[in-house]
């Protein structure tokens, strides 16, 4: 910090700078509540991923309760994505999907920064009514800024690549940057989709959301960087550990994993290398998780410096 | 303010001491898990409240879908504080309930307290809509009630039984004595609320009313708004020890009609906003609370009473 008479000049008059400003965001946030992040800053760029309330009850086999709004006014989060899930045969009873009216669960959602709304949503399931009510939804709300295309891709085992074919995908888009309000389109893209190829897909999507298993470093970013270089990249975090032969196969993630993958991931946002951080998700967060916890705490202290 | 030396010295103290504050004061929630405003003691803001069922308990009577939770209609409305009254679908109703996929809190209650904890004050139900009430239940909300720290009080809806009814409250005196000592004991302290409504005022229930610490006085009717003045004083006089709440529906009631329950007219609850607000400068209240179920109907009366909340909510009282 310099110390000539310039700089604290300068320092004191960033000081009540910055406390007028408090103090006007103040009245300015109380509508509703919430205070907006500041740009430019860490907070402005962590996004949320939820799915209805209590959908991942088969992986977890734990009730949650919480909504998306409570799940990231919870952790402090201003931006989410909204995926839809549908139960399958016989788990009606764990979770209600989300119904239309759609714009219903928008009410509180105006309050956050960002959504983002799913047109394919958990398992990449997609239908057409529902598609043309979520993009008519997101031209009319403002804060509504991107579609979100959830397990999009399918198994390479499968006889359709994705969710849409490429020609749906183009409509979607001709829809999306038509003369009126622009929006993104989004794609969950697993660490496994790597080394498919499916460049012709991602030329078609703004931002393409990297997952997979704990992020130890930014080696698989690298690889996605490669692959779709004029596409804008989140990274996804669990904050739960994945087993398929354990019940239930999600557990809390170990605090050093989600430690090591929070800090990767600013790491990554610092530099540019990717627009955003996405925090899983809405329905694991009121189990009492360590690792919630700790990300929580971490939002706090990281969550308001500057990028 | 004297524009003594001193006197400037101490305005001067006073203002950077007030930035400091502002700023952290901001600072706290901003950075703090969560992203709520702070709300400053003193203000009006500090003693709104919102009163909330389990999401779409009133399909009964506004037979719409709501898909609004507490927490959210609470930060929605801008008020810090919240009401939690759980209620379980009355007789004849399961099947209707059943459809819409409709639940009533269900134990762990503690789990539901989550994003509440960043409320500033919660009050929890031991009976609730339609006066019901289990011994479990008690036991579970009174323990989960000293362990979080925000949740500053007991509440109990629909207490008072018709006058048919052969019971003229969901608990004895006995029972109640009982609640209260285990409420004001060696450790953490919490306030017993309950609703008491307009055409109440009149029963022999005063004993009752001298072991609570916090009457919200509700207005059943809409024709009876008109005499919320003559009521408050009656209260005032049954109930002279106690602290009230006003409570504000959203909802005009009509009994022949479906659904029962109407968008409350912009003007009537222009007035009972207006009135609970004098009366909360005048310290003759304690507090005022929305009805805070199905706010996402977006009803012109609850558009109006958010941005009257926005516009008074930072006013010193």
């Amino acid at each position: 910090m310099s110390n000539n008479r310039a700089g604290l000049a300068m320092h004191r008059r960033q000081f009540f700078q910055t406390a007028a400003a408090a103090s006007c965001g103040f009245s300015l946030c109380a509508f509703g509540q919430l205070i907006p992040p500041k740009p430019g800053t860490v907070r402005d760029k962590l996004w949320l991923f939820s799915n209805p309330r209590n959908a991942d009850f088969e992986l977890l086999r734990k009730r949650s309760v919480m909504s998306p709004f409570e799940a990231a006014v919870y952790m402090g989060i201003p931006n989410i994505m909204m995926v839809q899930q549908y139960p399958e045969k016989g788990q009606e009873s764990w979770y209600q999907p989300w119904e239309p009216p759609f714009e219903q669960y928008t009410v509180p959602l105006s309050m956050l920064k960002r959504v983002a709304w799913s047109l394919t949503g958990g398992g990449g399931t997609t239908k057409d009514w529902e598609r043309k009510q979520v993009l008519s939804m997101a031209h009319k709300t403002p804060n509504i800024v991107g579609l979100y295309l959830d397990d999009f891709f399918h198994d390479p085992k499968d006889k359709e690549v994705a969710s849409l074919t490429l020609d749906q995908l183009r409509d979607v888009r001709r829809q999306i940057k038509g003369p009126d309000k622009k929006m993104d389109l989004y794609v969950t893209f697993y660490t496994q989709f790597l080394n498919r190829p499916l460049g012709e897909y991602l030329k078609l999507i703004d931002v393409i959301t990297l997952w997979g298993d704990p992020v130890k470093d930014s080696s698989n970013l690298a690889l996605l960087e490669k692959l779709a270089p004029n596409s804008r990249k989140m990274l996804g975090l669990y904050t739960t550990d994945y087993d398929k032969k354990r019940v239930p196969a999600w557990i809390g993630m170990p605090v050093p994993a989600m430690q090591r993958q929070c800090e990767v991931a600013l790491e990554c946002l610092r530099e540019g290398r990717i627009e955003g951080v996405i925090i899983y998700g809405g329905t694991t967060l009121d189990l009492g998780f360590a690792s919630v916890d700790w990300t929580r705490e971490w939002i706090r202290k990281v969550a308001d410096t500057k990028l | 303010m004297k524009r003594t030396e001193a006197g400037i010295v101490a305005s001067r103290r006073r203002f950077l001491q007030s930035i400091a504050a502002i700023s952290a004061g901001l600072a706290f929630p901003h950075s703090a898990a969560g992203q709520l405003c702070p709300v400053q003691p003193g203000t009006v803001r500090d003693r709104l409240w919102v009163f909330c069922n389990p999401v779409n308990a009133d399909y009964d009577i506004v037979r719409r879908r709501t898909v609004m939770s507490p927490f959210e209609s609470a930060v929605f409305m801008g008020a810090p504080n919240i009401i939690m009254t759980n209620q379980y679908p009355g007789a004849g109703e399961e099947e209707m309930y059943r459809k819409i996929g409709y639940k009533p809190w269900e134990s762990p209650f503690e789990q539901y307290a989550f994003p509440l904890r960043m409320l500033k004050r919660v009050v929890w139900s031991i009976v609730g809509a339609g006066g019901v009430t289990n011994d479990s239940e008690r036991k579970e909300v009174m323990a989960m009630a000293f362990k979080i720290p925000n949740i500053v009080g007991i509440y109990m809806d629909d207490f008072f039984h018709d006058k048919s009814d052969p019971t003229p409250a969901s608990l004895t005196l006995d029972q109640l004595r009982d609640i209260r000592r285990q409420l004001k004991g060696p450790g953490k302290k919490l306030d017993l609320y309950v609703t008491l409504y307009t055409n109440q005022l009149d029963r022999p229930i005063g004993e009752y009313l001298a072991l609570c610490d916090v009457i919200s006085l509700a207005t059943w009717e809409p024709a009876e708004l008109a005499n919320l003045e003559a009521n408050l004083a009656k209260l005032e006089k049954l109930a002279p020890k106690s602290r009230i709440i006003l409570s504000c529906y959203t909802a005009a009631f009509d009994g022949k009609q479906v659904p029962h329950w109407t968008a409350l007219p912009v003007p009537a609850m222009q007035d009972q906003c207006e009135v609970g607000l004098r009366w909360l400068r005048q310290g003759r209240i304690d507090g005022i609370c929305i009805y805070g179920n199905f706010l996402d109907f977006d009803w012109e009366c609850m558009r109006w009473a958010r941005e009257w909340i926005r516009k008074v909510g930072d006013t010193q009282l």
